[in-house]
C-alpha cells in the first residue's frame, strides 16, 4: 500500500520533473514575481528617514534632537525650517515623518510647564508609520525621564497628526502576496491539470483496469504535488529574504504549518476542477478563473 | 461456468439515444483466442470496455473468470491483462518507469520487479530502449511496450484492443506468434481486429455489426453458416458448355451455384452443398449419369472476409 503511494509519488514528480512548462511554472513564476517586486520597490531599505522642525532652538530643543538622532529605528534626515516644509518633504516621499518641536519648548520646560511635541507621520504605509509612533515616541519619553531627573517633573505630551504621502509599497509587504500566489496559483493550476492530462493523453484507460484504488491514485497526486510546491516555497522564501533582507516576523514553524494547510486546500480544488473539466485546457483556464477572484 | 473465462448475457450499452451494444451473448471458453471482429464503429471496443469493467453495462450481466464486473472488478483486475487501442502508458516516463510504476501497482516488490521486468523486457526485445522515453518510441515499438506491461503480473487472460492497428506486416506476423506463443503457456485471448487474415488465425470468432453478434463460431463454422453449407469447386467438361451451369443448379443436394466460370476446355463451378460429406459421391454420379465429365472436386477455400461480406450483405 505504501509502495504503491511512493511509486505513485515517483511517477507524479518524474513526470513534473520533464513536463518543462510546468516545471517554469512552479519553479521561476514565483521567483521572477518575487525578483520583479523586491528590485521594483525594494530599494530603499534600512533606517527610514524623518525630519525634525525645530522652533524653538533652545538648549533642551537641541538636546532632544539628539536624544532622537540616536534611535536605530530612523534617522534623522533633514532639518526643516517649518511645518508647512516638513510635511511637503512627506508629499515628496523624502521622510516617513516630521518631529515639530514647538517654540519656547526649553522655556516652557524649565518654567515646569506642559509642552507638547508633534509627530507627523505618513499614514500611507501604516506599518512605518507604527512603526515609527512607537519609535519616536519611545525616544520622547526617554527625554522626559531625563528632564524631569534635572528639573522635576516636566509634561511633554505627545500629538500625533497624519498626512498620506504617495503610496509606496514595500518588498516586506508584496512577500506575503507572492507567497500566497505561490500556495494558491501554482498548486492548484498544476493540480487542476494533472488529471485531465491523464484522461486526455489516455493513460486513465489503462490505470483504471489496474487494482489501483481510487483513493489511492488521488493521495498519490496530492502527496507528489505538495512535495513539490513546499520546495518551491522553500526556494522562493529564501531567495527574498536573501536578495532583499525581508525577514520573517513571528514562527517560521507556524507560517510552515499554515502554509501547509493552505497548500492542501489549493491542491484539493485543482483536484475538483481537474476531474470536472474534460482536458488541460479547460482545467487550466478554470484554476484561473477561480484564482482571479 | 468454469470452462468459460467470458460470459456475458444480453449486454447492453445505450448512450444517449445510440445503443452502441445490443443484447451481446459472448462465451469465451478457458485456454482459446477467441476473436471479436467487425467494422467500425460496430461495438467492439464498447464491449471491451465493459468486460474490463471501465464501463458499466446498461443492461446485463458481464462475468469473467467467474467474477461479476463491474462489481468484482478490483479483484479480476490482477487476473487480466488489457492492452487498449490507444497507447496509455506515459509518454513522458521511460519504458523502465513505466513498467516499474505498473509493477507496483500490480503489487510487486523488491528484487522480483526488476527481475519481472528484465523477463518482459528481454522477451519482447526492448531492452535496448529501456531508458529512452515511452512518448519518442515507434509504433510498433509503443505496442510491444503495451504488450510487456499487460503481460507484468501474468494475467490468465488477456484482452487486446486492435493490438495490431496501424502496425507493419512483419510486426503483425511478430505479434501473433508473441499471441501463439502466450496461448500456448494457458492465457486466454479476447481479441479485436478488423484484419480477415487475424480472424482465421483465432479459435472461435464472434462476428459484431452495429452493436449485435452477427455470427458466433470457429472461422469453419461461420464459412458454413455464411454459405448455408460446404463450398465445393468442381472442374468439369461437357460438350455444351453452357447448359453446365443449369445442369449442376438442377442436382440434388446443391444449394446454389457461387459461380462458373471457362478454364480452359473445362469449366469450374464453384457450388454450396448442404454438407459434402453427405452428398458429394452421390452428386458426382448423377453428373456423370447425365454425360458430364467430372476432373475433380474439392473443397474451396473460402476466406472469411467472402463469408463475412456475405453474411453483412
Amino acid at each position: 500500500m505504501l509502495y504503491v503511494l511512493a511509486s505513485l509519488v515517483a511517477k507524479e514528480l518524474n513526470q513534473l520533473r520533464r513536463d518543462v512548462k510546468a516545471l517554469v511554472m512552479i519553479l521561476f513564476m514565483p521567483l521572477i514575481v518575487a525578483l520583479m517586486f523586491g528590485y521594483g520597490y525594494g530599494g530603499r531599505m534600512g533606517r527610514l528617514p524623518i525630519a525634525v522642525v525645530n522652533l524653538d532652538r533652545g538648549d533642551l530643543a537641541w538636546l532632544l534632537v539628539d536624544t532622537l538622532r540616536n534611535s536605530q529605528a530612523y534617522e534623522v534626515a533633514v532639518y526643516a525650517s517649518s511645518v508647512e516644509e516638513g510635511v511637503a518633504m512627506i508629499r515628496e516621499e523624502r521622510v516617513y515623518a516630521v518631529v515639530v518641536i514647538p517654540s519656547s519648548f526649553t522655556e516652557r520646560l524649565l518654567e515646569q510647564r506642559k509642552v507638547s511635541v508633534e509627530v507627523i507621520v505618513d499614514e500611507s504605509n501604516p506599518t512605518f508609520a507604527e512603526m515609527l509612533r512607537q519609535g519616536i515616541s519611545y525616544v520622547i519619553q526617554m527625554f522626559q525621564d531625563r528632564m524631569s531627573e534635572l528639573y522635576g517633573t516636566p509634561s511633554i505630551s505627545v500629538t500625533y497628526a497624519t498626512v498620506f504621502g504617495p503610496k509606496v509599497s514595500r518588498i516586506e509587504n508584496f512577500t506575503p502576496v507572492i507567497l500566497s500566489i505561490l500556495l494558491h496559483l501554482v498548486p492548484m493550476s498544476i493540480m487542476s491539470v494533472s488529471i485531465a492530462r491523464e484522461r486526455e493523453k489516455g493513460t486513465f484507460e489503462y490505470l483504471i483496469v489496474t487494482p489501483i484504488s481510487k483513493w489511492l491514485l488521488i493521495a498519490g497526486k496530492l502527496v507528489a504535488y505538495f512535495i513539490a510546491t513546499l520546495f518551491d516555497m522553500f526556494l522562493t522564501l529564501l531567495v527574498i529574504t536573501m536578495l532583499f533582507d525581508v525577514h520573517v516576523r513571528g514562527s517560521l514553524v507556524a507560517l510552515l504549518v499554515l502554509s501547509g494547510v493552505f497548500l492542501m486546500c489549493s491542491l484539493t480544488i485543482g483536484m475538483l476542477i481537474s476531474t470536472l473539466s474534460k482536458n488541460q485546457l479547460q482545467a487550466h483556464q478554470a484554476s484561473i478563473f477561480f484564482f482571479i477572484p | 461456468m468454469g470452462e468459460y473465462v467470458i460470459v456475458t448475457k444480453d449486454l447492453t450499452k445505450r448512450f444517449g439515444s445510440l445503443v452502441a451494444v445490443n443484447r451481446v451473448n459472448l462465451r469465451v471458453r478457458a485456454g482459446e483466442i477467441f476473436g471479436l471482429l467487425g467494422p467500425n464503429g460496430a461495438g467492439k471496443t464498447t464491449t471491451i470496455r465493459m468486460i474490463c469493467g471501465i464501463l458499466a453495462p446498461t443492461n446485463g450481466e458481464i462475468y469473467v473468470l467467474g467474477h461479476r464486473m463491474p462489481q468484482e472488478r478490483r479483484r479480476v483486475s490482477r487476473l487480466i491483462g488489457y492492452m487498449p487501442q490507444r497507447f496509455s502508458l506515459y509518454e513522458d516516463l521511460t519504458v523502465y518507469e513505466n513498467l516499474k510504476f505498473y509493477a507496483a501497482v500490480y503489487g510487486m516488490k523488491g528484487r522480483e520487479v526488476d527481475e519481472r521486468i528484465a523477463e518482459v523486457l528481454e522477451r519482447f526485445h526492448l531492452m535496448e530502449y529501456r531508458d529512452a522515453l515511452a512518448g519518442k518510441l515507434s509504433g510498433g515499438t509503443k505496442q510491444r511496450l503495451a504488450l510487456a506491461t499487460s503481460l507484468l503480473h501474468r494475467p490468465k487472460l488477456l484482452i487486446l484492443d486492435e493490438p495490431t492497428a496501424g502496425v507493419d506486416p512483419p510486426l503483425r506476423r511478430a505479434f501473433w506468434s508473441y499471441f501463439k506463443e502466450l496461448n500456448r503457456e494457458g492465457v486466454t485471448i479476447l481479441i479485436t481486429t478488423h484484419y480477415m487474415d487475424e480472424a482465421e488465425r483465432c479459435d472461435r470468432l464472434a462476428l459484431m455489426m452495429s452493436g449485435r453478434i452477427v455470427a458466433q463460431g470457429t472461422p469453419g463454422e461461420i464459412k458454413r453458416l455464411a454459405y448455408g453449407g460446404d463450398v465445393v469447386k468442381l472442374l468439369l467438361s461437357h460438350n455444351d458448355r453452357s447448359a453446365v451451369r443449369s445442369l449442376v443448379t438442377s442436382l440434388p443436394g446443391v444449394k446454389e451455384v457461387l459461380e462458373s466460370r471457362d478454364s480452359g476446355s473445362l469449366v469450374e463451378v464453384t457450388v454450396v452443398v448442404d454438407d459434402a460429406s453427405r452428398d458429394l459421391v452421390a452428386m458426382l454420379r448423377e453428373l456423370e449419369r447425365r454425360g458430364v465429365t467430372v476432373h475433380s472436386a474439392a473443397p474451396s477455400f473460402v476466406s472469411l472476409e467472402d463469408a463475412f461480406i456475405r453474411l453483412l450483405g
